[in-house]
């Protein structure tokens, strides 16, 4: 580290750093809405056989849903049961 | 030919688009000079302008001024391939196609860009395709038919993060990608770099943005006065071998080409201690 460095870094954090942390998260979500789009529909099914064991439900019944919302995803899995269940 | 499963065409010729996202980052001085580089090796190289309505690589590549016809009268037939092509002055075994200046870029089409790559293949072993900004249709074509790309990159936040958008594109939305064949393969060029600016901690290092980006970087191309002396003259800035650019260029063109060299200009020049604690800010 330079003494400039040094100085610098006493100070605040540099700014490419703050560029390197920004980054990170902003590419680490759009590639998560980007692959999003490839696997919801198979994990859609997959969750559906899982619930198929233990309950009769029908497709339509099941939504599943990926949301970003600042630095934090959730996925949003609503199963609709029968009646009488 | 490096990719195994590339046998499903009768062409061999190797299709690697200079592609970015983000403009003005580098892509037309890049494939000026990537082409070139090529050629002096021996290769048969041509060097395609996709940036229809906005042409600027016959500039760089100083032949502005021999354009008769272009990609797109060449794909609506009123143009022969060999009258559109243009030979270069300088360098032997490359030559340029030249952007329309005055249609739009819905005119390139698939079926007629497969049709015009079909024809080079058999005279060309790399077509380079200088893509336009954006991800709308000029880019989307020029990177569709692509076996390898050239990811250009300023150390900068938008342009890496648009990086990273042309990469899950031609990830979803190449032919390699449609059709299931192996993947475009992708290197990072890192361009207009500053290492004094890096040193200072006010701009992205190599490893930064190899690390969000995630592949293997080909060259990294410093920031340099020469490449607007260069573009001025018309004379691709691989040609001055005394400048950092243009060595930086042939270190990006042998090392496609397989050869393991260190990289360069990477680091800051010297400077005494005084210097390093007063000097100017580049
Ligand atoms: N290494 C470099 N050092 C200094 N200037 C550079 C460097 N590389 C490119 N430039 C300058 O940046 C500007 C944009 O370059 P260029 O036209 O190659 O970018 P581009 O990505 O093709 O742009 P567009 O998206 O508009 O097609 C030009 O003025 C060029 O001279
Ligand atoms: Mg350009």
């Amino acid at each position: 580290m330079s003494l400039l460095q040094f100085f610098k870094s006493n100070k605040s954090e540099c700014s490419a750093s703050v560029a390197k942390e920004r980054l990170q998260i902003l590419v680490a979500h759009e590639r998560l809405n980007r692959s999003g789009h490839d696997f919801l529909p198979a994990m859609k099914q997959d969750i559906l056989k899982v619930i198929e064991k233990y309950f009769q439900v029908a497709d339509n019944t099941i939504s599943v849903r990926l949301d970003n919302e600042g630095d934090c995803s959730t996925l949003e899995v609503n199963v609709q049961l029968p009646e009488n269940s | 030919m490096t990719t195994s499963n590339y046998s499903q065409d009768l062409n061999l010729a190797r299709i690697i688009v200079v592609t970015s996202g983000k403009g003005g980052v580098g892509k037309t001085t890049t494939s000026a000079s990537f082409a070139t580089g090529l050629a002096m090796k021996g290769h048969r190289t041509v060097v395609i302008d996709f940036d229809v309505g906005l042409r600027n690589l016959d500039l760089i590549m100083g032949c502005e001024r021999r354009v008769v016809y272009d990609l797109i009268n060449v794909i609506n037939g009123e143009a022969a391939l060999h009258q559109a092509l243009i030979k270069d002055k300088h360098t032997e075994n490359l030559s340029v196609l030249p952007a329309s200046q005055t249609r739009d870029k819905e005119a390139l089409t698939r079926e007629g860009i497969q049709a015009v790559f079909d024809e080079l293949a058999k005279d060309f072993e790399y077509i380079i395709c200088d893509s336009p900004a954006g991800i709308e249709h000029g880019a989307l074509m020029a990177l569709y038919f692509a076996d390898e790309a050239i990811i250009t990159t300023n150390p900068e936040v938008s342009s890496v993060r648009d990086s990273d958008r042309i990469l899950g594109i031609l990830q979803s939305k190449s032919r390699r990608a449609e059709q299931n064949l192996d993947p475009v393969k992708e290197h990072l060029l890192l361009t207009r770099y500053n290492p004094t600016r890096v040193e200072m901690g006010d701009m992205l290092n190599v490893e930064d943005v190899q690390e969000i980006l995630a592949i293997p970087l080909l060259a990294v191309v410093p920031e340099s006065k020469d490449v607007l002396k260069a573009s001025n003259h018309g004379v691709p800035v691989i040609h001055q071998q005394a400048t950092d650019a243009g060595q930086a260029y042939n270190d990006m063109v042998a090392r496609f080409l397989g050869a393991e060299l260190p990289h360069r200009f990477i680091d800051a020049p010297k400077k005494g201690f005084f210097q390093k604690v007063f000097g100017s800010r580049a």
